[in-house]
């Protein structure tokens, strides 16, 4: 199901994914409190055949190095399991009528635009609301957090459909 | 038995979801203890020298205005020691000659660089490139030339990490430097440029552009470190006190240079007060 060639573009999306995060992402000041967090990338790009377990793995890895890495223990790394949990379900509700095939790598250009918007900005909610969630549990700003997590998805689906513009991250499409 | 293995087979996805989602959580609700821990915050080893990296490269955007601001700290500094010459000249002439000076000082500074710092999320965290082997250890007061940023919250060997005010879990008493009024400077989330100070009476005089400084009520910080100036005051929504909005001195986006200040005889303090109770 997965190939050598597929375990090799995996490898470097988590990596560049996570650098980039730290180093250029976590560093852009939108208006002062607007951050994208394009690291969700790394579960989105994951091959459509993947089992739900091994996404979660890589998820929750993942958010704990950005963790680490932010001072804020669980709580990237709640977001990411979640999103990866959810994430059979997402392209369950989107899928296209024929059945999709197992070991492509979604991206950009994998079926029509459409298709990968619905399934970007489903992925990006559920990791930003729940990440967003985390973080003020404790507190009573509603509206301003309402806001930032609206303006942060903008934001992270912005950046997620320039990157795959610039750079072709997902597999080839087989199928046409 | 069986139905129970089975049941598990069939939910195993789900179960494992619950069991990587209760470890977050686990570690999420303990955040406290864990901060504590340098394992989960930046200032642990691999961590910190991912960020000494990075900073090694983009510390060089900044030199021009660093090198700036150390030249202008060095003149007044300067400055001052031949004031302060001059002073003690003209004071040892007229003084009896076996005057004992207390040379013991209070406060110890330690320099350091800020490697990496956050200022767009409600627990933001700076981490700074000196640790336990520089002398630095918890609760370390930090300024830099503008003002308080923050206390030490956790060191390792060669790194530490630093909650400023700008985190939702900063709690500082400040007083209003004019009036000598007290209150407790909070922050609100919405900008890294202001703070909220609460918990001034209602009788208390306040004016747009006062300064706010420490109140030294805390055996931590010393007294009159500049925090800011009001910008605006606003009535507490319940009554009874005055919600000012302070512009912070410190602009978080871009510190580099700064100084941990120990307080000597703090521990003598608090040994004492605690002696008290």
């Amino acid at each position: 199901m997965t190939n050598t060639q597929n375990l090799i573009r995996i490898a470097l999306i988590f990596i560049i994914s996570i650098v980039a995060q730290l180093f250029i992402f976590n560093n852009l000041q939108f208006f002062g409190f607007i951050n994208p967090y394009i690291y969700i990338l790394i579960v989105m790009t994951l091959p459509l055949g993947a089992s739900t377990g091994t996404i979660m793995t890589i998820g929750f890895v993942a958010g704990l190095i950005i963790d680490m890495f932010c001072n804020t223990p669980g709580m990237h790394a709640g977001a990411m399991v979640l999103a990866s949990f959810l994430r059979q379900y997402i392209l369950k509700f989107i899928a296209l009528h024929n059945d999709y095939e197992l070991d492509v790598m979604p991206d950009l250009h994998t079926y029509d635009t459409a298709w990968y918007l619905k399934y970007a900005t489903l992925m990006v909610t559920v990791h930003h609301v729940t990440l967003f969630s985390l973080e003020q549990f404790d507190t009573l700003f509603f509206w301003p957090t309402l806001l930032r997590i609206i303006l942060s998805i903008l934001f992270t689906l912005v950046f997620i459909v320039l990157i795959q513009m610039l750079i072709p991250i997902g597999s080839k499409n087989k199928r046409v | 038995m069986r139905n129970f293995f089975y049941f598990i087979a069939k939910h195993a996805t789900f179960i494992y979801f619950l069991i990587l989602e209760s470890i977050c959580l686990a570690l999420l609700f303990n955040f406290n203890d864990y901060q504590r821990s340098s394992f989960f915050s930046s200032s642990n080893r691999v961590c910190a020298s991912v960020y000494s990296i990075g900073n090694s490269i983009t510390q060089y955007f900044g030199l021009r205005r660093e090198n700036l601001r150390l030249a202008e700290e060095n003149a007044r500094l300067n400055n001052k020691i031949d004031q302060l010459q001059q002073q003690l000249l003209a004071i040892t002439d007229t003084m009896p000659r076996k005057l004992v000076i207390d040379n013991d000082r209070y406060f110890i500074y330690t320099s350091g660089n800020i490697i990496n710092s956050s200022t767009n999320r409600s627990r933001n965290f700076l981490t700074a490139d000196v640790g336990t082997k520089s002398g630095i250890t918890d609760n370390m007061i930090v300024v830099n030339e503008d003002g308080v940023i923050g206390m030490v919250t956790a060191t390792s060997k060669h790194f530490c990490t630093i909650l400023p005010i700008i985190n939702n879990a900063s709690r500082l008493s400040a007083k209003i430097k004019k009036s000598g009024f007290h209150g407790q400077i909070v922050w609100n989330e919405v900008s890294y440029r202001r703070a909220i100070m609460e918990d001034v009476p209602e009788h208390a005089v306040v004016a747009v552009g006062d300064s706010i400084v420490t109140s030294g009520s805390s055996s931590y910080y010393p007294e009159n470190l500049y925090i800011g100036k009001i910008s605006e005051i606003e009535m507490d929504r319940n009554g009874g006190f005055y919600r000012l909005i302070i512009e912070l001195a410190v602009d978080y986006n871009s510190v580099s240079q700064v100084k941990f200040i120990r307080n000597k005889r703090a521990d003598e303090q608090r040994a004492l007060e605690e002696g008290q109770q």
